[in-house]
Parts: C-alpha cells; sequence; structure tokens
C-alpha cells in the first residue's frame, strides 16, 4: 500500500472514531442524564469494554467476516471476556471498586490480545506449511475473497 | 407398492399439508373458521407457487436470478433500521419504563447491587454472570433504568447480528448473504420476537446472541464456540438446555454411527465429545454448587413438568410469554415457509454440511417437543422455536424473492410482514402508564416520611410498585414482605367481610398502608366497595388508598 493511502486510511479511521466518541457522549448525556464529563467517560470505556477485546480475536481467529458478522463476533466476544473478568473480580473481591473493574477490562483485554497474537503466529506458521489451508474458520473463505474483490457475479 | 411409491414421491406435499391443517386447527378458539379456511388457501397458494415454479432450484446457492446484491442490502440495512425503530419508539411514546414486566425487578436488584458493588447470593440466588456483567455499568455510574434498557436494546442488535452470523455460517457459499439478510427481516418483523422484547425477559434476550453465536462457531468449527457456549450456558440455563440436549443428541449419533460401522470413533466426534463436555465444566464452573443446587431443587419440586404445580403457580413455572396457540396466530404469515422448509428440508440440506443438518434437526425436534409437551419453561422456550423456523423459512423465501415471476408477492410478502409488527408495535403499551409512574413515586416519596408499607393489590402490578416506590411492597406472591397465603389473598379479594380484612391487614403491626389499584387489573367487587367506603381507607390519587389501621380494637367489633 502507498504511504499517503496508508496516512488516509488512519486519518479517515481516526476522524470515524472521534465522531463516534462525540455521537456516543452526547446520546449518553441526553438519554442516561449523565454530566458531560461522566458521558465522556462511558463513550471511552464502551469500546475498551463491548468491542476491542473481541475484536483482537476476530483479528486472530476469525479473519474472513463481512461487516455485520464482524461487528457482532467483536462484541459479543468482549463480553465473554470482559464481564468473565468482572465476574471473577466480584468473586474473589468483597467489593469491584472502580480500580478493580478497570484492572479487570484491562486484564481482559491483554488475555484477548495474547490470545490472538498467538492465533496470529499459528495462522501464519499454518499458512506458511500449507499455503491452502490459509481460512482457519471454513473453506468458503475463498469465495468472500473473490467477491471482496468484486469477481463474483452473485444475483 | 405402487401405494407406497406414491406415498413416497408426495412425502413433501403430504407432510406440508399436514402441517398446515395442525396448525389452522391449534390456532386459539376464538378465531372463526373462516379465518382458519383463509390460512389454508394461503398456504395451499403459497405450496403451488413455491413447488410449481419456483422450487427447481430454491438452494441458497446456486439459484439463478436477476436480482441485484444491492437490492439485498438494502433489505439487510433496511431490516435492522425497522428492528432500531420498533424497539426504541416506545421510549419515545411511554418513557423509560415502557416495557414488560420483569423491569421492575431488574432495576431494584440493579440498585441493590449499586450499594453493594457485589451480589449478595441470600438476595440473588441465579445468574450470577448476568447480574455481576451489570458492574462495569454501575461503577461507570449509568442510572438503573437506562443501562438495563440499552443493555435490553443491545442484544436485540446482537441477536440479529448473530442470526446473520449463524446463517452465514450454515448456507455455504456467497449467496449466504443473501439467506442473512432474510433471515434479519424475518427476525425483525417477527411479531414473537417482539412480544419477547417488550416482555423484558433480559436474561433471555442476553443469552440468545451467544447461543446463536456459539450454533455459528460450531458450524464453522471454531473453538470460540466452547467460551462463548459456556458463557451462554451460564447467562440463561433455561434457554441454553434445548441446544444442550440437541448438541448431546448429535454426539450420541456420532458415536452410536461409528460403534455400528465399527470402526474406532473419528477424529470429529471425539472433537465433538470433547467440546461437549468442555462447554458443560466450563458453565458448572461459572454457575457454582449454589445455583446448580437451585435448579435441581427446582426440577425435583416440579418433575419438569407444570402439570405438578399449583393452579396460581402455572403461568409462572411456563415461563410467562404467550401460548402455543397465540404464537403460531402471530406467526402465520411466514409459517407456511417455515412449514415448506421443514418438509422439504432433503431438497435445500444438501447444500449444507451434514453435521450442521443434524444440529438443526436435532435443534427443531428438542424445541418442538419442549413446546408442544408440558415441560416448565415451555411458553418461553417458543421464543427459541421462533427463531429456529426463521432458519427454515429461509431457502423457501430466498426462492420466492429470487424468481421476476413472483416480485409481486415477495413485495406483498415484505409490506404484510412489516404492517403486522408495526401495528403491533403501535398497539403495545406498558403495562404501568405515565399517570400511575407518577402516583408511584409521589407515594414513595410519602412513605420516606410516614413510613408503613405499599401494597400490590394485584401480582401484575407487583415490581412496578416495588421499583417506583423504592419502598417496602407488599404483593401476591412476590418479594419479602408478603405475609399472606393465597387464601388469605382470596379472602381479601373477594370475602363479603370487611372485619376479616382488617383482621387480615392487622398482621402488618398496624403500620399505615398504601394499596394501588392499577388500570389494567380487576378489581374485584368486594374490594371496591371496601376501597370506597370503609372510614379506614382514605382516597389520595386516582389510584393509591391509604388504609390507616383498625378503627377500633379488634374484640369490641360488633359481629
Amino acid at each position: 500500500m502507498r504511504p499517503l493511502t496508508l496516512r488516509l486510511m488512519v486519518a479517515r479511521r481516526i476522524a470515524a472514531w472521534l465522531a463516534i466518541l462525540t455521537a456516543m457522549t452526547l446520546v449518553v448525556r441526553h438519554l442516561g442524564g449523565l454530566s458531560l464529563q461522566g458521558a465522556f467517560a462511558v463513550a471511552i470505556a464502551f469500546p475498551f469494554l463491548l468491542y476491542l477485546p473481541g475484536r483482537l480475536l476476530v483479528h486472530a481467529f476469525l479473519p474472513t467476516l463481512d461487516w455485520l458478522e464482524r461487528v457482532t463476533a467483536s462484541v459479543l466476544l468482549s463480553m465473554v471476556a470482559t464481564y468473565t473478568a468482572v465476574f471473577i473480580a466480584e468473586k474473589t473481591l468483597p467489593a469491584v471498586t472502580v480500580t478493580a473493574g478497570v484492572l479487570a477490562v484491562v486484564g481482559a483485554t491483554g488475555v484477548c490480545g495474547i490470545l490472538a497474537l498467538v492465533g496470529h503466529q499459528l495462522r501464519r506458521r499454518r499458512n506458511h506449511v500449507l499455503p491452502t489451508s490459509g481460512a482457519t474458520d471454513r473453506p468458503r473463505a475463498a469465495d468472500e475473497l473473490r467477491e471482496e474483490r468484486g469477481e463474483h457475479s452473485e444475483e | 407398492m405402487q401405494a407406497r411409491a406414491i406415498l413416497s414421491h408426495h412425502r413433501g406435499i403430504l407432510l406440508y399439508v399436514s402441517a398446515a391443517v395442525a396448525t389452522a386447527f391449534v390456532l386459539p378458539t376464538a378465531i372463526p373458521l373462516y379465518y382458519r379456511l383463509a390460512f389454508l388457501a394461503y398456504a395451499a397458494s403459497l405450496y403451488w407457487i413455491l413447488r410449481g415454479n419456483t422450487w427447481r432450484s430454491v438452494s441458497v446457492s446456486g439459484t439463478p436470478t436477476k436480482t441485484g446484491g444491492r437490492a439485498w442490502s438494502l433489505l439487510l440495512v433496511g431490516s435492522i433500521l425497522f428492528l432500531v425503530v420498533s424497539r426504541l419508539s416506545l421510549f419515545a411514546r411511554y418513557g423509560s419504563a415502557p416495557l414488560g414486566y420483569d423491569t421492575g425487578f431488574y432495576v431494584e436488584y440493579y440498585r441493590i447491587i449499586s450499594r453493594a458493588l457485589t451480589i449478595d447470593p441470600a438476595v440473588i440466588t441465579t445468574s450470577h454472570l448476568s447480574y455481576a456483567s451489570w458492574l462495569p455499568y454501575i461503577l461507570l455510574k449509568l442510572p438503573p433504568f437506562f443501562a438495563i434498557n440499552l443493555l435490553h436494546v443491545l442484544h436485540q442488535l446482537l441477536t440479529a447480528g448473530a442470526l446473520y452470523f449463524l446463517v452465514r455460517s450454515l448456507f455455504p457459499g456467497t449467496r449466504a448473504r443473501v439467506a442473512g439478510a432474510i433471515a434479519v427481516f424475518l427476525f425483525a418483523t417477527s411479531v414473537n420476537q417482539f412480544g419477547a422484547y417488550w416482555w423484558m425477559f433480559y436474561k433471555q434476550s442476553m443469552a440468545i446472541p451467544f447461543l446463536l453465536f456459539a450454533f455459528g462457531l460450531l458450524a464453522r468449527r471454531s473453538f470460540l464456540a466452547i467460551p462463548v457456549g459456556a458463557f451462554a450456558v451460564a447467562v440463561h440455563l433455561q434457554s441454553a438446555v434445548p441446544f444442550l440436549a440437541a448438541f448431546a443428541l448429535v454426539v450420541i449419533s456420532s458415536i452410536v454411527r461409528d460403534l455400528v460401522d465399527r470402526r474406532p470413533l473419528k477424529r470429529e466426534t471425539w472433537l465433538l465429545v470433547t467440546g461437549f463436555i468442555a462447554v458443560v465444566l466450563l458453565a458448572f464452573l461459572f454457575k457454582g454448587p449454589r445455583e446448580l443446587r437451585f435448579y435441581v431443587e427446582r426440577l425435583l419440586e416440579t418433575g419438569g413438568t407444570w402439570k405438578t404445580v399449583p393452579a396460581w403457580r402455572v403461568e409462572e413455572t411456563k415461563g410467562l410469554y404467550v401460548p402455543l396457540p397465540l404464537f403460531l396466530t402471530n406467526a402465520l404469515l411466514w409459517a407456511p415457509f417455515a412449514l415448506f422448509g421443514i418438509t422439504h428440508l432433503r431438497r435445500w440440506s444438501l447444500q449444507l454440511d451434514r453435521r450442521a443438518t443434524e444440529l438443526l434437526v436435532a435443534t427443531f425436534l428438542v424445541l418442538a417437543a419442549l413446546t408442544a409437551l408440558p415441560f416448565i419453561y415451555q411458553n418461553r422456550t417458543l421464543i427459541l422455536l421462533d427463531l429456529l423456523l426463521i432458519l427454515f423459512a429461509i431457502p423457501p423465501l430466498r426462492s420466492l424473492f429470487s424468481y421476476p415471476t413472483t416480485r409481486a408477492i415477495s413485495v406483498l410478502f415484505l409490506a404484510g410482514a412489516l404492517l403486522t409488527t408495526s401495528l403491533t408495535v403501535i398497539r403495545s403499551k406498558p403495562q404501568v402508564s405515565p399517570v400511575e409512574r407518577r402516583e408511584l413515586e409521589q407515594l414513595g416519596a410519602t412513605l420516606r416520611r410516614t413510613g408503613g408499607y405499599a401494597m400490590a393489590t394485584d401480582a401484575m402490578y407487583a415490581p412496578w410498585v416495588y421499583v417506583f416506590t423504592e419502598h417496602e411492597t407488599i404483593a401476591p406472591g412476590s418479594l419479602n414482605w408478603d405475609r399472606w397465603e393465597l387464601p388469605e389473598w382470596e379472602e381479601f379479594w373477594n370475602g363479603d367481610d370487611d372485619t376479616h380484612r382488617h383482621a387480615l391487614l392487622l398482621a402488618y403491626d398496624s403500620m399505615p398502608i398504601y394499596l394501588f389499584v392499577g388500570d389494567r387489573q380487576h378489581i374485584p367487587i368486594p374490594l371496591k366497595r371496601f376501597l370506597d367506603e370503609d372510614p379506614s381507607m382514605t382516597q389520595l390519587s386516582p389510584h393509591v388508598w391509604r388504609y390507616d389501621g383498625w378503627p377500633m380494637p379488634l374484640e369490641t367489633t360488633p359481629l
């Protein structure tokens, strides 16, 4: 990829995330009745709680998903990771304080990150040994790659 | 011999006709005969169209069609938009508490956990995992109604996404996206799914996306199916049981098949067995012995059927929600497609992975048995059956949508589905009106000043009185402050003798009691007379009466 295209892509992503953060802050403030700082804290925390850990796992283990599958899988896997971490904290501590909650979510993200790294390495190694078995989840990956490249004649 | 050949040749139509007639027969008794006949005519027309016109290549992949890919994307995005609008419109119309019966209890649990920042097993007996999941939102200081409603709506969107993921996992080929779009449309316009949302079955609606996602991951042979499946089981065991049973059936059938073939167990069979055991063990770890004991005791108490419980506990044991006849009425528009998909399974299942087909059929059989027979949770299992019927309806609908000759019928079908659900959404009303809510909140302020009890005179209002007064609430058969058994409540509601009523109310230590009578409840005439005429009762607002205690010592009461 050319450097300019890459920079444009990164800029677009940052802009999209900023827009999402702003919109989420305003919505939470308006509907939840929180202060601006409180709503902003929620908007910052939500991606870590409900998206990032799962997105790491999806990147490593389910690489051929379309946008709706990717978002759904990321949110669901994030919930599994962060809720389980909070559940363990609740079972082991007398009360779950803000520090404990933050540590639980950070810990869950860290574990998912490590798993994703291991999964990524395994996939690379397997691809290296068996170039035709790149898709980890199902054989129709090739179909979809073709589809993404616009080589299909669907419908 | 000839009869057998005919039977074999026409098995599809015979099964379809039987299922359609059975559906028409099971509809609620209030539905007139001409309505049932109209449904049969509709089902027959659809059969004729699907069979004669388009079924020749009904498979999800490989069907020649001129419909543009953009149309399917539009259907998908439109369905998601409809889902969002239909789920949020109730909040726009009725404020923060427009949904179902259980909101009140959940909000109160949220408040309890907010105060302690931990979960007391004495207060919350089951599903610790689902309640622990609130802790991050509590720490972020999200208000109870906002947090619970936000998560409930999010679970709806995730269910749509997980269904799409599952369909894309089951149906191979590039056209799986088409099948996914149809699935999301059927989910968004399913009156039964909207009903489940309206009833606010929070834990079940939280577990369903994880179950569907785990099912999809299993079809894709991903190891992530194990933690996701275990998580779903821990969130809501009752919803997971049918899927676990179906999974167990598939595992057993694999083992038996290998044994019958007199060969060592295949690697895939070993993987299935290991996966099943891992899911169950992980779920046990999540649940813990206390929760498991609760479920075992419940199962032993009822014997697994609602037939053994007293009449007043039947609905609760069935899991509330709607009964089978009403469920079928809600699904009449697309039921023939699901029936066609089931009765012609062999035609389109050729496109599916064998293991996925087995799992699909096993889940259908288990769900059909659990919803047709008087098992505990019978009504609530219908929500899962609805999702499975959506899967079976996809190939015939895909076929209908794909051919230009049936385009008009497709448009009529889409419009019919949107119209039916829109009408249901428009007609949906909250259990407690904004006026009643205001009165209860004012009553809460009064109770904090004067002390005493709030009383829901009907079980339907128990959670609402409790949550909006934020005070000790007496309610029939629920919460911790009820000191009467059912016969005493019967006496209070229907007894002709007010002396007995006063004697019953004495059980509450002569404290002032504020009785709430909601618009949606039926108030028995004797109780109405007591409220209006007894000198110890004072009406404070249209729905609240204050009871000031026994007017004279009990022993001097003239008989």
